[in-house]
């Protein structure tokens, strides 16, 4: 038991630390900057996020395909199955609210016929306070995006969601060309 | 129809070729990130204010451009200037006069604008909420209360916080929590001493208290001032060093190797590393069979996770069995013995038995009474049938 706990608490040691390193360093620049105001920052930062599924087109006589990166799955379709996600980390000193939002829907990401381009949301270490978004979701282009989290905590054991994808591609889409999707984290300190 | 076949085909060759160009760059993604410090600003207003505000702009890497814009009803009172060395200056001028009282927000928002615009871009904004509290007329306090989830026996502090969002100082406020239990039954009151807030200060005061018993509890702190009641509430949970089991598998096919899953929950308010399971496999007539280890898993603060082991059903004969379930975690146990069913077919648990039931005989009483209903039309009323 205890060799299993120093291990832990070493595998948490490096980020804890350069948490830590970066609140003091933010505060003694904060006191020297701003004139003996503390600081306190809002910050995420998107980590582990590569998801390719590469080549591949819809089967003949498919009335669809769809590419899952949380099932690992491609059906209908030629394109190669991976399982991906993006992960969001909240690196601040701050709790904070998250939005997300796409800057482009699924008729202008993919075009045809009935296509989606949808995100999930799971939170495997309670980071969030009403997370919403959980089930497969049509991704928002709103302005402020999609309420994901009320409060989105920065402490060490719970900092992170993850983030999928499900796409819906019809045989008749009208896309050509590689397209490009910006999906945008919106936060702001509670 | 062969017209239409072709134009199928021809729309499948076009979308064949897009998509070999499409998603061979979708979802490579460059990896950004903004933030602000600080992340928020809170000031209280003051007719004709003028002033202004440094807002560091923070992990801006060499080349991210940044769209930076001010949102909210009173933007139009708001300026900011060009980030320079990371910084960006708000200047704020505010009315002689404001309609709306309380919280009034002007947003600072900061966007990545990705460099590379191909694939799918994870980005970040921030918002950082410049906050102006206007005075309510008259006298109003605003009390909040902070309660952090606690543990059986230790000391949970009630924070409070009272504020005078109104125009005049505020004598004398009485204070008490009450505390609810898991039945909503009144656990305990505790009052608060006497306290003075003057205009447009808040004060704080930290009430503590034990609890013996753990569950999920309410607490509802009520200020009052001349007559006036300020109003909080808040959920906590009080948890012991526990891990419970919630749920685990009882059938197992034989001749196979099966996964054992059991779903459990920590039931303390902390951490509990290293928690791994140890089960023992046995019969009546031949005492123990087979041991299975689980892997060990973390879990947080009151965390729910499915553990698993390998049940290896090869040289087992089908029948009941007996699993004996420990769990190993901060020199503590859980233990549960249950029943396990090696089969090729499914134990029925005695939930599912007695919902089969009343299914059977749901369905039997509709079947009783659609007879029942028939033999009186038949004899009851000539012209149905």
């Amino acid at each position: 038991m205890k060799i299993q706990e120093k291990i832990i608490k070493r595998n948490n040691f490096p980020k804890k630390i350069s948490k830590k390193l970066r609140f003091i360093v933010t505060h003694i620049m904060g006191l020297i900057i701003l004139n003996f105001i503390l600081i306190s920052a809002a910050e995420v930062n998107f980590t582990d996020s590569s998801i390719n599924w590469g080549n591949g087109q819809v089967d003949s006589r498919a009335d669809y395909a769809i590419l899952d990166s949380e099932s690992n799955s491609v059906i209908n379709g030629s394109w190669t199955p991976v399982q991906g996600f993006f992960v969001l980390e909240n690196i601040g000193e701050e709790n904070v609210s998250l939005n997300l939002k796409s800057n482009i829907d699924a008729s202008d990401f993919i075009g045809g016929t009935n296509p989606s381009f949808k995100w999930k949301i799971v939170d495997t270490d309670s980071s969030c306070v009403n997370i919403s978004n959980t089930e497969f979701t049509k991704v928002n282009t709103t302005e402020n995006g999609a309420r994901i989290c009320d409060v989105f905590y920065n402490e060490d054991s719970r900092d992170e969601i993850k983030i999928y994808f499900k796409l819906t591609i019809p045989p008749d889409a009208t896309k050509i060309g590689a397209q490009s999707a910006t999906i945008t984290a919106i936060i702001s300190a509670v | 129809m062969k017209f239409k076949k072709n134009k199928i085909k021809n729309l499948k060759k076009v979308v064949f070729i897009s998509f070999i160009l499409v998603f061979t760059l979708l979802f490579s993604v460059n990896v950004l990130a903004v933030g602000a410090a600080p992340g928020k600003i809170i000031i209280d207003f003051k007719p004709g204010l003028e002033t202004q505000f440094e807002i560091n702009v923070l992990n801006i890497q060499e080349g991210t451009k940044l769209d930076i814009s001010l949102e909210g009803d009173l933007k139009q009172y708001a300026n900011v200037g060009d980030l320079v060395d990371n910084k960006l200056i708000v200047y704020l001028s505010l009315p002689e006069k404001l309609e709306k009282s309380g919280e009034n927000i002007v947003f600072l928002r900061v966007t990545e604008i990705p460099a590379d615009s191909k694939g799918i871009m994870g980005v970040t904004a921030v918002r950082v909420p410049i906050i102006i509290k206007v005075p309510y007329p008259g006298r109003y306090l605003e009390v909040d209360l902070e309660i952090s989830d606690a543990s059986v026996g230790k000391n949970i502090d009630f924070k409070i916080t009272a504020e005078n969002l109104g125009e005049e100082p505020l004598y004398d406020i009485k204070g008490e929590i009450k505390i609810y239990g898991p039945r909503e039954e009144l656990i305990n009151s505790i009052s608060i001493k006497d306290m003075f807030v003057d205009v447009a200060s808040k004060e704080e005061v930290v009430v503590k208290g034990k609890i013996k018993k753990e569950g999920d509890y309410r607490a509802v702190v009520e200020m009052n001032y001349g007559g006036k009641i300020a109003k909080d509430e808040k959920k906590f949970k009080v948890g012991s060093l526990s891990v419970e089991i919630v749920k685990y598998d009882k059938w197992f096919k034989k001749g196979v190797i099966n996964p054992f899953e059991i779903k459990i929950k920590n039931k303390w308010n902390d951490v509990i590393p290293g928690i791994y399971a140890n089960i023992l496999i046995s019969s009546e007539n031949n005492g123990l069979i087979s041991e299975i280890q689980t892997p060990s898993i973390n879990l947080g603060a009151w965390e729910e996770k499915t553990i698993m082991g390998f049940f290896d059903t090869i040289n087992f004969e089908s029948g009941i069995y007996l699993a004996n379930i420990t769990f190993y975690y901060l020199n503590q146990t859980t233990n549960k013995e249950i029943k396990i069913s090696v089969d090729n077919k499914k134990l029925i648990s005695r939930s599912e038995f007695i919902y089969s039931l009343f299914l059977i005989i749901f369905i039997g009483g509709y079947f009783y009474v659609r007879k029942r209903k028939m033999k009186l039309n038949i004899w009851g009323n000539e012209n149905v049938y």
